[in-house]
């Protein structure tokens, strides 16, 4: 297993997107759409690959157990 | 056989007897043609007789070969080209005299119809030179006006003006009281000073020239000044009208003449009002709302539905959850009073809230009242079932309430997709503004300057801590919705209007419905008049009263249009003077008056209400919501709701009997008091011949009127289940072959798309396509079918989309956030001239609708009726034609 | 000059023709257009019209001016340099790229890069106003792949214009939409247009030439022309 330290970079916190966009995203579009929470989570709880990807990025602490899902 | 021995045994006495004086030869050419006309060209026994010797005769004196014969025949045919076979008939008698007389008063011969046609085309072409001189001469003028008008504007911009207009002295209030009682004084002298009939000519040619010269200047200030001339010279007309036009002499004419006095009075006031209400429209912008979707407040969208089935409920909802709103401030409720078990079961299946309630009472306020009991979001916004939310609908309307804590409403405009009966019967659906337009067009933006916004019930969000703080809906009328406004505003609360249509929904779908729809607004507006009176009680400004006044008039019209539509019977019938005032007197203070109306009305409500259909729509409802308003006026508990009913289906042309009753009754008496006012013209008393004149004149007008209130009640035929909407917006379809092409959706219904491509293509109905839609940045894909093609034309239909794909369907097209924008952009400027001949055609084909849906009792006596106009029509004299010309 | 680097995430994203076709598209609205071939399997030049025979390329020759003889002219006046068949290797692809500027009207000029899957972003001498667009499809693996280049990003020290841009985007399925609404709403550089399938780009490398000549009434060709327009913006907004 990687240690805390290693696994915490691949975290994307907000600061990290909005510097991201600084510095490789010239500058923000003015239009804002609502975005469908709920929907982008039913899609990441759907698949499994996706959902791996999701809590690496996020800073949460959860136990990973899957490694090959049955779906 | 024995008839014939018989005749043949009078045949042969005769020709023994004729034998005696004629030779055989002469005896056998009687009787061939005694056999020729009897058999062949039916005459009478005599005549044919007759005919021979006539013929006989004639030969002494003329040479009569076969040439000879045929050319005369044709000469004959030539000059009476109308006379019937069997000639000797009483018609035929009438015909040849009437026939004589005008060949020897008239020049018909051909010879000169040349030159005659070439005369023709010189006056033609000089009328058509003069019109274009007065075209130019007015245009000359209006530009002249404009630039006089700009000039005086530019003189006001300058430093001395400025220094004038910021000065303290227009500050002080005894300066204002003073002034402002000076300007009263003068419109008193204005209005009230008698003038003589030349004193009026020239007071009244000046206000229209100067009505006239400001027409076409642009600026509000310009329609301002056409509203004070309008205001001046239609008080100035009511003040004579009380003064010196009430014929005290015959209790008969003064009844009458009192009568149409007081609707002239109403007509008058609705304008003062009305004037006051549109003067200066607020068009309010959307306030955008902060990037921070965290700060916006909680939204409950209620649904109420009672009997409608459950394909009108569900675009609506499926819109409604559309809507951009984060999804954990947005609540969507279906208020069901049919509490039916079907939409409990689609309520949970896309996950919305449904809500019913143990009993039914207080109808709509009832069920959202039991609403606001078990909901708790901040604010409320309300549809119709069936008037589908644009995605945007809250980001455009919630700015309002964030911007000012005291806004309690922000109403938005209810649009049509369907053409309402209006528009359907008379076919102008898109081409001329309906009765609703007026109303969210001009009105309710000028109700917002004074803020006195009306609520309508639907497409709108309301505060919820406001409406608890006047004990929730209004339920003591029918109309709970504005009597609900009116109790905000009592209480302090702002209400807001925008004017770009975020929700769209189906027009009633018959007359009848839409009849008793605008009945129960009517009752409900009286109701509130006598239980909570706007004039009266604490909380609102003058301009607020004013306005719910004028509303409130609005429903009253039905006396005075009555009054209107029969007035100038009086005097063609009874000979009542309702207006008892020289001819020229009548005709100088009248028609200038009107004049003045019509040209400001048209400038104010231009393109949202086109001159006279007003009138067409008043008619139409008159008679309906006279009973209703004066007797909730009366007794404003009696009457209940009754709900809208929309969604049908007329599966044939029909016409609506019922519902025309009225009008068909009042076009009679008009029809008939037309022919005797002209049988009184022709035989009656000299001296009446200009009143009698001008009585004609309205009871024509009125005629026409009728005729266009009764052409509403054909309804037409409506083919689809599901109403086309038009639409231009970029999509694509990928055919099975793996090729996208891209599409212009040209119309889309709730189960299919018309789409145009930009090339021919090469589709075939049956053809399974792949329709690609987006909406923002996402992008839907829609298995269809092509069910028709033309040239570059596709139709497409979606068929068994599960609820995922309807969702996204809708979200592409009913609740786009521009779908509904270009409406009011759609209508030109009213032109009076072009609005009055529309009028007057539909009027026309009122009058065909009626006899083509005669009841069949009635046809024996429709077909009598034409043969006889037919016959006389027959008899008159014809211009002998230039078929060929006689040798 | 505009330099805009296109590169797969990873390979078989159909970068080279929407090297093609956006270099069509930019020359159709009247731009000075180069497209250079970085990618050693050097098959752009099919995409624009060069014989199956043609061997030659920038890495056969010694040094930029030597191998500017290879500069080839398609119909519409794209002006391309193939990568050759690498026999000489005293050339590398960062001369290649920093070479450019050489090229007379070179200020004005677009320069399209055509990128191969298997170098690092990190290592193109990209510069603030280069655009650096990565090609993704719409499913898991490129998914994973742009939270990695995110995070390798993160840790970059230049710095570009970086976006994702979906290729071959298919509405119909599931999975792709699925995605497309989470990315759009969650991933940060993602570009605000999207490529879609179509069956004309695969078609019109068969007829020699590119989507955007074939079938300008398919939704390719507005795709292609959306994508000019937005790289014209974002290219002026360095300015």
């Amino acid at each position: 297993m990687n240690d805390y330290a290693v696994k915490k970079s691949t975290i994307l916190t907000q600061y990290d997107i909005d510097n991201l966009l600084h510095q490789f995203g010239g500058k923000n579009q003015t239009y804002i759409e609502i975005v469908d929470v709920e929907k982008n989570r039913q899609t990441i709880e759907k698949y499994p690959l996706i959902k791996d990807i999701a809590l690496s990025v996020k800073d949460t602490q959860q136990v990973k157990n899957i490694n090959k899902s049955t779906y | 056989m024995t008839n014939k021995v018989r005749v043949s045994n009078t045949e042969r006495i005769m020709k023994l007897c004729l034998g005696l004086i004629f030779t055989k030869r002469i005896v056998r050419f009687v009787f061939f043609k005694f056999h020729g006309y009897f058999n062949q060209h039916k005459m009478s026994l005599l005549g044919a007789f007759m005919m021979p010797f006539i013929v006989l005769f004639l030969s002494l004196f003329f040479r009569l070969d076969k040439n000879r014969k045929n050319n005369i025949k044709k000469t004959i045919k030539y000059f009476y080209p109308h006379v019937t076979q069997p000639i000797l008939t009483p018609s035929n008698c009438v015909r040849i005299v009437l026939q004589s007389c005008y060949l020897v008063l008239f020049n018909t011969t051909t010879t000169s119809q040349a030159h005659i046609a070439q005369e023709q085309r010189k006056t033609w072409r000089k009328i058509i030179r003069s019109a274009r001189i007065v075209r130019v001469i007015d245009s000359k003028l209006v530009r002249f006006f404009r630039r006089a008008w700009l000039i005086t504007k530019k003189q006001q911009k300058s430093k001395v003006y400025q220094q004038i207009s910021t000065s303290s002295l227009w500050k002080n209030s005894t300066l204002k009281v003073t002034f402002f009682t000076l300007l009263i004084f003068a419109v008193a002298i204005f209005v009230t000073v008698p003038f003589s009939v030349e004193a009026q000519a020239v007071f009244i040619s000046l206000i229209l020239l100067v009505a006239y010269s400001l027409r076409r200047v642009e600026g509000h200030m310009a329609t301002i000044a056409m509203i004070t001339l309008s205001v001046t010279t239609s008080t100035r007309y009511l003040w004579w009208r009380y003064t010196e036009t009430l014929n005290w002499g015959d209790p008969l004419a003064l009844a009458l003449g009192f009568g149409l006095l007081l609707a002239e009075t109403y007509a008058w006031l609705v304008l003062i009002l009305g004037f006051f209400q549109t003067i200066n429209p607020l068009s309010r912008k959307p306030i955008p709302l902060s990037e921070d979707t965290s700060t916006w407040p909680t939204v409950d969208i209620y649904i109420p539905t009672y009997n409608e089935p459950l394909n009108v409920v569900k675009p609506t909802t499926i819109a409604a959850q559309s809507i951009d709103w984060p999804a954990d401030k947005l609540n969507i409720y279906i208020l069901d009073d049919g509490k039916r078990p079907e939409f409990a079961e689609f309520a949970e299946k896309i996950g919305v809230g449904y809500l019913t309630r143990p009993d039914n009472n207080h109808a709509k306020a009832g069920n959202m009242n039991h609403a606001m009991q078990v909901t708790n979001g901040q604010y409320i916004a309300i549809f119709d079932c069936d008037h589908i939310p644009a995605r945007s609908f809250l980001q455009m309307t919630m700015g309002q309430f964030i911007n000012d804590s005291k806004v309690c409403l922000v109403q938005t405009p209810h649009h049509f997709f369907s053409a309402d009966p209006f528009e359907r019967n008379l076919k102008n659906h898109r081409k001329i503004p309906n009765e609703n337009m007026l109303f969210y067009g001009l009105i309710q933006d000028g109700n917002d300057m004074w803020d006195a916004t009306f609520f309508c019930g639907s497409c709108a969000v309301l505060k919820r801590s406001a409406l608890e703080e006047i004990g929730g809906f209004a339920v003591e009328t029918v109309t709970e919705d504005a009597h609900t406004a009116l109790r905000m505003q009592r209480a302090g609360y702002k209400t807001t209007y925008i004017n770009i249509p975020q929700a769209a929904g189906l027009a009633t779908d018959s007359l009848s419905a839409h009849v008793g729809q605008r009945i129960r607004w009517a009752r409900g507006m009286a109701q509130i008049f006598r239980l909570d009176n706007p004039l009266l009680g604490k909380g609102l400004n003058i301009a607020q009263r004013l306005c719910y006044l004028n509303a409130m008039l609005h429903f009253l019209s039905g006396i005075p249009r009555i009054v209107f539509l029969t007035a100038p019977l009086a005097l063609i019938y009874l000979n009542a003077q309702i207006i008892y005032a020289p001819f020229i007197a009548i005709f100088l203070y009248i028609v200038p008056t009107l004049l003045q109306v019509k040209i400001t009305n048209s400038r104010v409500q231009g393109k949202y209400r086109y001159s006279f259909w007003g009138e067409v729509y008043e008619s139409v409802l008159a008679w309906y919501i006279l009973k209703p308003t004066t007797v909730a006026l009366i007794n404003p508990n009696k009457g209940k709701f009754n709900v809208t009913e929309k969604g049908g289906l007329n599966s044939t042309d029909h016409y609506d009997w019922m519902i025309s009753k009225p009008y068909i009754i009042l076009l009679l008496v008009n029809v008939i008091g037309m022919a005797y006012g002209i049988i009184r013209l022709l035989f009656g008393d000299t001296s009446h011949i200009g009143v009698l004149l001008i009585s004609m004149l309205w009871a024509s007008y009125n005629i026409v009127i009728l005729g266009a209130a009764v052409a509403v009640a054909a309804e037409a035929k409506q083919v689809r289940s599901s109403h086309r909407i038009k639409a231009n917006f970029p999509a694509a379809i990928r055919l099975a072959n793996g090729r996208t092409i891209k599409v212009k959706i040209t119309d889309y219904s709730d189960n299919g798309v018309g789409l145009e491509t930009e090339h021919s293509h090469l589709c075939r109905v049956n053809d399974k396509v792949e329709l690609l839609m987006s909406r923002g940045f996402k992008q839907f894909s829609f298995a269809t079918y092509i069910c028709n093609t033309r040239d570059k034309q596709i139709g497409l239909t979606l068929r068994d989309l599960n609820l995922e794909k309807q969702k996204a369907f809708i979200q592409c097209t009913f609740s786009r956030a521009d779908a509904w924008l270009d409406w009011q952009e759609n209508f030109k400027h009213d032109k009076p001239s072009y609005s009055f001949s529309k009028v007057f055609y539909t009027s026309l084909r009122g009058f065909k609708n009626l006899i083509f849906h005669a009841p069949s009792e009635l046809r024996p006596l429709i077909n009598f009726i034409t043969k006889v106009l037919h016959f006389v029509v027959s008899l008159l004299p014809k211009k002998p034609t230039k078929v060929f010309t006689p040798s | 000059m505009k330099r805009v680097f296109v590169k797969g995430i990873k390979g078989g994203t159909g970068t080279t023709s929407v090297v093609a076709n956006l270099a069509c598209a930019l020359r159709k609205s009247n731009e000075n257009v180069y497209v250079i071939d970085l990618d050693p399997k050097g098959d752009i030049g099919l995409h624009l019209g060069l014989s199956w025979e043609h061997q030659l390329g920038w890495s056969d020759y010694s040094s930029f001016r030597a191998a500017g003889c290879q500069f080839h002219q398609d119909d519409d006046g794209i002006k391309f340099l193939p990568y050759g068949s690498a026999s000489l290797s005293n050339l590398n692809f960062t001369s290649i790229i920093e070479s450019c500027e050489q090229l007379k009207e070179s200020e004005n000029a677009w320069f399209l890069f055509d990128c191969p899957a298997h170098i690092d972003v990190v290592d193109y001498p990209t510069r603030k106003e280069d655009i650096f667009l990565e090609i993704v499809n719409c499913d898991a693996i490129c998914h994973s792949f742009i939270y990695k280049r995110l995070n390798a990003l993160k840790h970059a020290t230049s710095r570009w214009q970086h976006y994702f841009l979906i290729n071959r985007f298919n509405s119909a399925s599931e999975l792709e939409s699925d995605l497309l609404q989470l990315w759009q709403s969650e991933l940060p550089l993602l570009a605000p247009l999207y490529i879609n399938q179509d069956e004309v780009i695969k078609e019109a490398t068969a007829f020699r030439n590119v989507a955007i000549n074939c079938a300008p009434y398919s939704v390719a060709n507005d795709d292609f022309e959306t994508l000019a327009g937005w790289l014209v913006s974002r290219a002026s907004n360095n300015d």
